[in-house]
């Protein structure tokens, strides 16, 4: 209680030696009063008037500090944010006078309020506050002028406050400030104030009630504003009524009513404005809504508002643009961009809302405009710059503290009690407790077993094991997934593998024309019949080529890439785990750490960083440094593999970069450094593939930088995630979305980038169904945020404005604490009272410590030491469990062998034998878990590599189809001409060339694609044939002979008869034999004939059915995993319709 | 020559035009008794006649080795009858070596001159082992690269000076022997000590002075595989 007085006497000197010195005359006031006035008319001539104000008040602070206010106020009007702090704070620096220093606070919070500093807007509103209890509580002492001067502090107070809640959307609290200032206005006394009270309720957003209601009132404010402005010469308010007013009657709905209730108004208006209406094509109501802003931004240059003129500009514009006057608006915006972005260049005080507006604009307008890539864009910085003029997240740790400090008065006060009542009855507890518990260990630690901690610990280690079976349940469930996308992945690439075949069967008719054209002879009889034959060789290629083709645009889409969003940290730590390598070859491998997230096949991506890096150690001498680098924009990450390595020439890096064909053998620098190997030509063909895709990888490239002995730089770049969704879409928030709306949202994304505009519009419709405020608050605004992108690209202005609106309200109230203010109030009074209590409260807890301990402490620790570390330490065994789990049995061991009462030892060692059993059950499923996943993680690998190698085919494949099409025909050509009109030596010699030539590149390409093929054996296993096509049965296979077994790859087996129903879907009856070592499979097909001609051509690659191509190829790959014992695959007729048989090794029982 | 009777056994029809247009053109003395495209085909056309010389492909219809099979059989069957086996087959070098053990005659793959008279009058006159240009090319150089790899062994005796003693000792260490069990052989008549400064020795030897650091036992031995100096499928223990 002492204490609290002391205090409070504390703050009473306090108080008494700051109290307001206000009694002093003001020689300088006339200066002082015209620079006032006149601020909102002219400014140069109210910064004039308070610059003689200051230079004349040498010898009086107060007017000195008025005239500073004067001259910073007029800063402030001019943009000079920097140079009004700095005259603000000179009043700090030598004023004593409150209603002074109040009026710098209130312009320094008018000044953060427009510069967006929320923490030093809520410091100068705390001293604010502080000064004006002290003035109000001394009013009656005030002098009229002074009076004048705190009525105008006042308003100015509420006005600013009310603004600055009106712009973070508390509309409430806004609406509240307005109150307060209209009490402290007065128009006779101050007019310039009452206007801008007015001026403040017509601009919108602080009136309530119906629209209609609304509309009327703001009007009849903003009217009140034009007419005494204008009457009064106080340009600023008139031009910003003006502005308000063009705003109002461009809206339709609000025009016609204004004419329809004020009519009297709005033709005085419309004709005070009919000199300015300018632009005969719009409508007479935008061109009087134009003509309003045309006269308000005349206004604002006279009154050389820059910050005003830029605003009413945009205005200007959004009539433009409601009149679907879009050039015109354009020309509006860029004129107010340019305005804004000068003053950005200039100032160090950035006002970003005003900018962010400006870009909105201006990415509406080129939407409409129809110029995608300029509207993302101004988007883009419009949502980058709404991040950047958030609140000030720092003040939210104010509050936690605020809070901090509520708990601990609370405490004080209950420990204070505590502490008392603790110290006199704690003697005599702490007695009966020791004494109690010298008797309750030794009877505890006989029912240890049954003990409710022991059970808890039971209870855990159950949970243990039910946790360890249930991973091993799902990492089952993820181990099937994983072998089912391995086996989809096995049966593409033996697809593929089918079409290298095909590829390959115009290899040796190509080897046959060399040979009939290196043959041929002008003079021999059989001319004619060899250039016919070329002829026919060359239709035949042609055939092959054909079915390639058709075959390749058939199944386009089947295999697809697997794009997803990852971290480039996970694959860059495979890459880091090749150091080993590398360091063996006395080469150094950097790899940075990141966080960038890109969108892309991870599978492909690992393949492309590991083809370049490994290629960089191939080519780099040991001592060398090979690095991977990341450089990223807003739109793409770009990897480069850099090295310091023997170099390319340019002539080889051309022909890497530019040409789709090359012989990797001719690049390299030496002869011992040729043989750069398809990586390169695979690296463009994936980064091709991803620019087919789809637009959204329209960044994707790949370029080669090298110096021969310097070095080289490979890059490629993969689209970044995600530059659009500014504000909250960090990872984290990401991953806190709902997955289903996550999904539907990731769709509107991507239908966005895709140019689905429509279908993303509905995506965002149907997940904001879905979604809850405020828990997935960051989840609405990006949906909304999306559904605004959508809307605008498709031109529906309405759908537009509501969702960018909701976007940008949920945004601000996500960042926005609105009880900031207060709570800053009540953390400073809580502050200042507590420290003594603190020092109270520590003396009294020291106190009763040491009589603690003097008492009762060290005697009896002493006494019951030994007992109570054995049995803590057996509750801290069971307690900590199962973090324990290794130790656990020795301690238990330990504590049973320390014990010497016989129930107690066995009591314990009860325990011992529960935790083994269970331990030992635990380890046997964690062993399985570990098994399992390295199971499973094999398989993903092998479905990694195999899906790499079909990309990289199927990239081949195009390249072959692409580059050696039109050979056949060109050969065939020639052939023809050379038939026709003879030939000669040269002719003959053009043929060659261009058939050797066309040979060579054929190779080259099948030899790259060759190389993807999976070189890695077979799984050859005994397999009963019922089983495999019991599999099949439903799909109308009837199978009469059970009990055969063949040695074949279980998954290859159950492809080709997926092929032989595919051939026949009405069904197959198939019957086998085993002779001589062999199963021979007879797969009858009913009902359909086919000629000799169609059987023996169907599985020739210019005639068959891919279907059977790719039997044919099982075959030929089963043949060639048992060690070529010629297997078969032979069409017959039948009499009911035709046969397919074929032959597999035969084996003895399968085993599983 | 006397006139001689042939079968053709190819599945693709232009390709048959093509080889009997050759025999045609080169070999007249070739008489093309028939031709078949599978081999249920070829065994009924043999019912009427045994030529002299099958022209064989190896791949025919679904059966992409049939002809392995289909030479064996017919080897079996008729010792004397002359089998060139014609294939497009370029790459599947192990089928080679199959159809060889068969009993096939020659190979002549189907790409640079292809067919010539030359190679068919030489297995007409009982020559075996025939075979065309680029079989040939394949053939050598294989051939080249095993001796280019023993005189790399030889060299790399010369470089490194490398004694019997070092390279029983490298040897013995890829066979896994410890020093100790090395040392009590009859043929190293060193101590254990005296082997680890041997090894040591050969570190110096086989590696740069960079590389030397962290050099154990295993990668000395694969280093001297590397080098040549030792002969992976020549790994056997003295005695």
């Amino acid at each position: 209680m002492r204490a609290k007085v002391i205090y409070l006497g504390i703050i009473a000197l306090f108080i008494a030696c700051s109290s307001v010195d206000v009694n002093k005359v003001q020689p300088e006031s006339d200066n002082n009063d015209v620079a006032y006035r006149l601020r909102y008319s002219d400014i140069s001539a109210s910064l004039q008037a308070a610059k003689n104000a200051y230079s004349c008040s040498e010898k009086n602070p107060d007017g000195r500090a008025e005239a500073l206010n004067n001259m910073a106020y007029v800063a402030y009007q001019q943009m000079c944010y920097g140079q009004s702090l700095h005259l603000l704070q000179k009043i700090y620096g030598f004023s004593r006078n409150q209603l002074e220093l109040l009026c710098a606070d209130v312009l320094t919070m008018k000044v953060m309020q427009r510069i967006g500093h929320g923490k030093s807007f809520f410091d100068a509103r705390l001293r604010a506050e502080k000064r004006l209890s002290r003035l109000l509580s001394e009013e009656n002492n005030l002098t009229a002028r002074q009076k004048h001067r705190l009525d105008y502090a006042l308003t100015e107070y509420h006005i600013v406050a009310s603004t600055y809640y009106y712009y973070l959307g508390q509309d409430s609290a806004a609406r509240r400030e307005i109150a307060e200032a209209s009490k402290y206005i007065n128009l006779n006394a101050d007019t310039t104030q009452w206007l801008y009270y007015q001026y403040m309720l017509g601009s919108g957003g602080l009136v309530e009630g119906t629209p209609e209601e609304v509309t009327l009132t703001e009007f009849n404010h903003l009217f009140r504003v034009y007419t005494l402005a204008k009457a009064n010469g106080f340009t600023y308010f008139e031009a910003n009524a003006l502005q308000s007013l063009s705003a109002m009657i461009a809206d339709s709905m609000r025009a016609e009513q204004l004419k329809q209730q004020r009519t009297e108004a709005y033709i005085y208006l419309y004709s005070e404005h009919l000199r300015w209406q300018k632009d005969s094509t719009l409508s007479p109501r935008h061109q009087f809504a134009a003509a309003l802003s045309h006269h308000s931004v005349s206004l604002f240059q006279q009154y050389r508002d820059l910050f005003q003129t830029a605003c009413a500009l945009r205005t200007l514009g959004e009539v433009y643009f409601s009149s679907e006057h879009y050039d015109e608006a354009l020309r509006c915006f860029d004129k107010a961009l340019h305005l804004a972005s000068g003053h950005n260049r200039r100032s160090p005080y950035s006002v970003k809302p005003w900018l962010a507006g400006i870009h909105e604009n201006l990415s509406l307008t080129y939407s409409a405009l129809g110029n995608k890539p300029l509207a993302d864009s101004h988007r883009n910085t419009y949502l980058d710059l709404l991040d950047d003029s958030r609140q000030n997240l720092e003040l939210g740790s104010r509050k936690a503290l605020l809070k901090q400090e509520a708990r601990s008065e609370h405490l004080r006060f209950v420990l204070l009690l505590v502490l008392v009542v603790l110290v006199a009855i704690l003697a005599y507890v702490y007695y009966r407790q020791l004494a109690n518990r010298s008797r309750s260990f030794e009877r505890q630690v006989c029912e240890i077993a049954s003990s409710e901690v022991s059970m808890m610990a039971q209870q855990r280690l159950d949970n243990l094991l039910q946790e360890s079976e249930e991973r091993l349940e799902s990492l089952n469930e993820e181990y099937e997934v994983t072998l089912q996308d391995l086996q989809n992945q096995q049966e593409i690439h033996i697809l593929q593998r089918t079409k290298l075949s095909v590829v390959y069967a115009i290899i040796p008719y190509l080897d046959r024309v060399i040979a009939e054209v290196k043959r041929l002879d002008a003079e021999d009889t059989h001319v004619v019949d060899r250039l016919s034959y070329i002829q026919e060789l060359c239709s035949g290629m042609m055939t092959v080529n054909d079915r390639l083709t058709s075959w390749i645009q058939m199944q386009q889409g089947s295999l697809s890439l697997h794009v997803k969003r990852f971290s480039l940290n996970d694959v860059l730590h495979v890459i880091a785990m090749q150091q080993y390598a590398f360091a063996q070859q006395q080469l150094t491998l950097e790899i940075p750490e990141t966080d960038l997230i890109v969108r892309a096949d991870k599978a492909l991506t690992l393949f492309m960083v590991n083809t370049l890096v490994d290629n960089a150690r191939k080519f780099t001498p040991s001592g060398g440094l090979v690095s991977v680098r990341l450089d990223s924009t807003d739109a793409y990450v770009e990897v480069s593999v850099c090295d310091t390595g023997i170099g390319l020439s340019q002539e080889d890096v051309q022909a890497l970069c530019d040409s789709k064909v090359y012989d990797p053998n001719s690049i390299g620098v030496t002869d011992a450094g040729k043989g750069f190997g398809f990586g390169i030509m695979n690296c463009k063909g994936i980064i091709g593939s991803y620019r087919k895709l789809s637009s959204l990888f329209n960044v994707c490239d790949f370029g080669v930088e090298s110096e021969q002995g310097i070095g080289s730089r490979f890059w490629f770049r993969l689209p970044r995630v995600l530059p659009v969704l500014f504000f909250i879409l960090s990872h984290l928030a990401l991953q806190a979305m709902p997955q289903r709306c996550y999904e539907l949202y990731d769709s509107a994304f991507a239908a966005n980038v895709d140019g689905r505009y429509a279908d993303a519009y509905l995506l965002c419709e149907n997940a904001l169904q879905q979604t809850e405020a405020p828990v997935d608050t960051p989840l609405l605004v990006s949906l909304y945020n999306e559904q605004a992108i959508a809307a605008q690209t498709l031109g529906d202005w309405e759908a537009y404005r509501r969702s960018n609106a909701e976007c940008v309200r949920l945004h601000r109230l996500y960042s926005t604490d609105g009880t900031l203010a207060s709570d800053c109030q009540r953390l400073e009074k809580m502050n200042s009272n507590s420290r003594v209590l603190y020092a109270l409260m520590v003396l009294l807890l020291i106190a009763s410590l040491a009589l603690f301990y003097r008492v009762v402490l060290r005697h009896r620790l002493r006494h019951h030491a030994s007992l109570d570390v054995l049995y803590q330490r057996l509750l801290s065994v069971l307690q900590t469990f199962p973090e324990n789990t290794t130790s656990i049995e020795d301690e238990l061991q330990e504590v049973a062998c320390s014990l010497e009462h016989p129930q107690q030892k066995k009591s314990v060692q009860e325990l011992l034998q529960i935790f083994s059993e269970g331990l030992e059950r635990v380890k046997e499923a964690e062993t399985a878990i570990r098994e399992t996943e390295e199971t499973e993680q094999r398989w993903r690998f092998e479905h990694d590599r195999l899906y790499v190698m079909n990309q990289i085919l199927d990239n081949s494949l195009s390249t072959i189809k692409h580059e050696t099409m039109y050979f056949p025909s060109r050969i065939k050509q020639m052939a023809d001409d050379m038939q026709q009109k003879g030939f000669d030596a040269v002719t003959q010699r053009n043929l060659l060339d261009l058939v050797t030539y066309y040979r060579h590149i054929y190779m080259l390409l099948y030899e790259q694609a060759q190389r993807q093929t999976d070189q890695s054996p077979l799984c050859i296993q005994n397999i009963a044939l019922d089983e495999v096509i019991a599999e099949e049965s439903k799909n109308g296979v009837t199978y009469s002979n059970a009990g055969l077994c063949v040695r074949a790859d279980k998954t290859l087996l159950r492809l080709f008869f997926k092929q032989l129903i595919a051939i026949a879907p009405s069904g197959v009856s198939i019957d086998a034999e085993c002779r001589a070592g062999m199963v021979y499979v007879i797969c009858s097909v009913e009902g359909e004939h086919l000629s000799s001609e169609q059987l023996s051509g169907l599985f020739s690659p210019q005639t068959g059915r891919i279907e059977c191509l790719v039997m044919r190829q099982i075959i030929h790959e089963l043949d060639a995993a048992c060690s070529h014992p010629g297997l078969r695959l032979v069409a017959d007729d039948t009499k009911t319709g035709y046969s397919i048989s074929f032959s597999l090794l035969a084996s003895g029982k399968p085993k599983h | 020559m006397d006139k001689f009777k042939v079968i053709i056994v190819e599945d693709d029809k232009l390709e048959l035009k093509g080889t009997e247009q050759i025999l045609q053109t080169e070999v007249p003395e070739a008489e093309i008794i028939g031709t078949a495209s599978g081999e249920s085909d070829f065994w009924r056309l043999l019912r009427d006649g045994v030529p002299d010389l099958v022209l064989l492909d190896l791949g025919l219809g679904g059966s992409t080795t049939v002809g392995v099979d289909i030479c064996r059989q017919l080897r079996s069957r008729y010792a004397d009858l002359k089998i060139l086996v014609f294939t497009g087959e370029i790459l599947n070098e192990r089928l080679w070596i199959d159809v060889l053990g068969a009993g096939a005659d020659g190979i002549i793959l189907k790409t640079g001159n292809l067919l010539q008279r030359d190679d068919v009058m030489q297995v007409m006159h009982g020559r075996h082992l025939v075979f065309n240009e680029p079989f040939l090319e394949k053939v050598m150089a294989r051939f080249r690269k095993v001796v280019c790899r023993e005189q790399a062994t030889v060299d790399a005796f010369v470089e490194y000076e490398i004694d019997e003693y070092d390279e029983r000792f490298l040897r013995h260490l890829a066979l896994g022997y410890t020093k100790d069990m090395i040392a009590g052989l009859r043929q190293m008549p060193f101590s254990t000590k005296s082997l680890e400064k041997r090894q040591a020795d050969l570190v110096n030897r086989l590696f740069s002075e960079r590389e030397r650091s962290g050099v154990n036992a295993v990668r000395l031995v694969v280093r001297a595989i590397q080098l040549h100096i030792l002969d992976p499928e020549n790994l056997v223990a003295d005695e």
